[in-house]
């Protein structure tokens, strides 16, 4: 055996269960549900052996589903941008505190909510907004508000619950891209007259962007993606593509409606990706 | 240089400067002034409080007591980036986003000068640093000299008052850093810039230097021209950082004006000196390795002498170092200069160390864990 046998051997070796595993629960699977996305169910939830390409054309032209396509843009929009603001000012704090055992118990407050599941966490919420939950009783009780507020079922609970699983997702990429930067450039900038406004909007952000870039990409497709959070605090009716899913999948057992559905989602997050991506590149760029 | 207070501009002045992190006390009370146009080192070992200085000076930490002036302006509550004071630092910091002619024009397009005098001075920068062609390059195109001349182009190219410098060569090869050295000093006088230089390296310092500034665990030992500093160290700590001295211990027999006896173990020694000592006072005799000399006979006239057994020797062609066991103890170096390469002694011979009575430094001998530290 030649020795660029044994290379491609070793490669292969050390590729091969990866690519089999991906293989068999990704890509075969979203071949299968591909071609469901383009049949039908009969009147007793069958699928019908037929092509078509209903599924596609009423996701696209039904006010309802159009509606989940845009309240999956509302919330991602609101999610990143939000994200984005409290999680870069939190981020460079983190990294910059000086006590280390400060910093320690930020970097913990940040992380621990990963370890709890979603589920749990959700439910969490649903406790704190619940008409007799934390914060209507504080509200009520400070005499800001005379009756409880229905946070639970509406866009805003959806909005702040959403907000809270996903920050960590924003701050940990841009902590860590933060933590690279030589701290001698910012205090080069400063030396050549740059005010802390200039140091950041010229030397800390375009250089910190990769970790910005990491934390919008990510966030942006975990909110597209995201169904239990919304489901537990804004209920199944909410308008956002990935509950909407669930509901046709699940409630209504049109599986190639949810099918094409998926797709929809599926090809408008690789857009939205694509479309940060050179926004970010662009930016960082301009500021040259 | 001879420099006189009262007849030099003072650019940086720092009086009873104190500077803590957190709860430790790092630097205890400098009093220092640094005149325009001079090029000042501030060398000491690591954790010296040499970089914190300079750090002050730049602003971007905060003195806890004293006060820091810029041309007669207390600049303690001014932020940095009001000081106007080029910076180079270790790292050299370039902008690894911008291109060599963004990062030289940085102080100048902060300062909003119009784009045709950005350019003109820009160029003369890279001009001065012999970098003209480069403004189009990439940071990470550049070798590390070239980009420790980048960092210099920089920090002068808006035309701060003072430039600071944070052991700028240290990143360097030695062949590299001892071109630069010669080649800073070049761009300095030619600029005309006061220059304050953070280094650990004596030589550098040494070679550099229009005075120098040694550091000691936060606190100045002594201040002066580098050939001050060497031929009269004040303390022992400024002897043993500049050069090979060997140290002797002993106590004042005899003191004149100008001159004393020092009985060490069986050994009478006579030095001469500017301080004035009492008798019976405990001193430390700072003896060269370069000017102490070795000889098979006793010498007949009054140069000091103790017999010793040479214990081993360094050949290194030029220059021969032997390490001589001398009588009563103490052991000491001597560098031979060879013009003709071969050493005058051999392992185990019994020689004389012989030095002149003006060729010794007498300090007062350190209280305390100095000694020990000397071994």
């Amino acid at each position: 055996m030649t020795a660029r046998n044994r290379r491609w051997l070793t490669i292969v070796g050390l590729l091969a269960p990866a690519v089999l595993l991906l293989v068999i629960f990704l890509v075969v699977p979203s071949f299968y549900l591909l071609r469901l996305s383009f049949k039908e169910i009969g009147a007793f939830f069958e699928i019908l052996d037929v092509t078509t390409l209903s599924n596609y054309r009423r996701a696209f032209s039904d006010d309802f589903y159009l509606n989940m396509l845009w309240g999956s843009v509302r919330l991602t929009v609101m999610i990143t941008v939000l994200s984005l603001l409290l999680g870069y000012p939190a981020a460079y704090h983190m990294v910059h505190a000086k006590s280390s055992v400060y910093r320690t118990i930020l970097y913990a407050v940040v992380i621990s909510p990963l370890l709890i599941s979603v589920i749990v966490r959700s439910y969490g919420w649903v406790v704190l907004l619940a008409q007799n939950g934390l914060v209507n009783g504080v509200l009520v009780g400070a005499n800001i508000i005379d009756n409880p507020i229905r946070f639970l079922g509406s866009f805003t609970s959806v909005v702040i619950a959403t907000f809270h699983v996903l920050l960590p997702f924003m701050i940990l990429p841009i902590a860590s891209s933060i933590q690279d930067l030589d701290p001698s450039l910012e205090r080069a900038a400063l030396s050549m007259g740059a005010n802390p406004a200039q140091v950041f909007w010229r030397v800390t952000l375009p250089l910190t962007m990769p970790g910005v870039m990491a934390g919008t990409v990510l966030v942006i497709s975990l909110t597209l993606g995201i169904y239990i959070t919304p489901l537990l605090v804004g209920g199944p009716l909410q308008p956002l593509l990935a509950t909407g899913i669930y509901y046709v999948t699940l409630r209504e057992v049109n599986f190639p409606l949810g099918a094409a559905l998926s797709f929809v989602l599926l090809a408008f997050t690789l857009l939205v990706i694509g479309l940060t991506g050179r926004l970010v590149r662009n930016f960082s760029r301009s500021t040259v | 240089m001879e420099r006189t207070e009262d007849q030099q501009e003072v650019d940086v002045q720092l009086e009873d400067v104190f500077i803590h992190y957190g709860e430790t006390q790092v630097v205890h009370g400098i009093n220092l002034d640094i005149y325009k146009g001079e090029f000042l080192s501030l060398l000491g070992p690591s954790g010296c409080g040499k970089t914190t200085t300079l750090n002050a000076i730049a602003g971007f930490l905060d003195p806890s007591g004293g006060t820091i002036s810029l041309r007669g302006k207390v600049v303690n509550n001014v932020p940095p980036h009001r000081r106007s004071l080029g910076m180079v630092f270790q790292s050299y910091a370039l902008f690894p986003h911008m291109n060599v002619f963004d990062n030289v024009a940085f102080g100048l397009l902060i300062r909003r000068r119009k784009s045709s005098e950005i350019r003109e001075k820009v160029m003369e920068a890279l001009d001065l640093v012999q970098l003209k062609g480069f403004e189009g390059r990439r940071i990470q195109q550049l070798s590390g000299g070239q980009q420790q001349r980048v960092a210099i182009a920089r920090a002068l190219a808006f035309n701060p008052f003072v430039l600071l410098m944070d052991e700028p060569l240290s990143n360097l090869d030695a062949r590299l850093r001892r071109q630069m050295r010669v080649e800073l000093r070049r761009i300095q006088r030619q600029v005309g810039i006061t220059t304050v230089f953070v280094t650990h390296d004596q030589e550098e310092a040494l070679t550099m230097s229009d005075r120098m500034v040694v550091m000691n665990s936060g606190h100045i030992e002594q201040v002066g021209t580098p050939v001050d500093l060497y031929r009269k160290p004040r303390t022992p700590f400024v002897a043993q950082f500049l050069g090979h001295p060997n140290f002797l211990y002993g106590d004042v027999s005899e003191a004149h004006a100008g001159r004393v006896a020092i009985k060490s173990g069986s050994h009478l020694i006579t030095a001469e000196t500017d301080e004035t000592f009492d008798a019976g006072q405990r001193v430390a005799l700072v003896l060269r390795a370069e000017s102490t000399r070795l000889q098979r006979e006793a010498p007949s006239n009054d140069r000091n002498f103790i017999p010793g057994v040479i214990e081993y020797l360094v050949y290194l062609g030029t220059n021969t170092e032997y390490e001589v066991a001398l009588d009563g103890g103490p052991k000491i170096r001597v560098v031979e200069q060879i013009p003709n390469g071969i050493p005058s002694f051999q392992v185990e011979e019994e020689v004389f160390a012989t030095w002149s009575s003006e060729d010794s430094i007498v300090l007062t001998a350190p209280s305390g864990g100095f000694l020990e530290e000397i071994e």
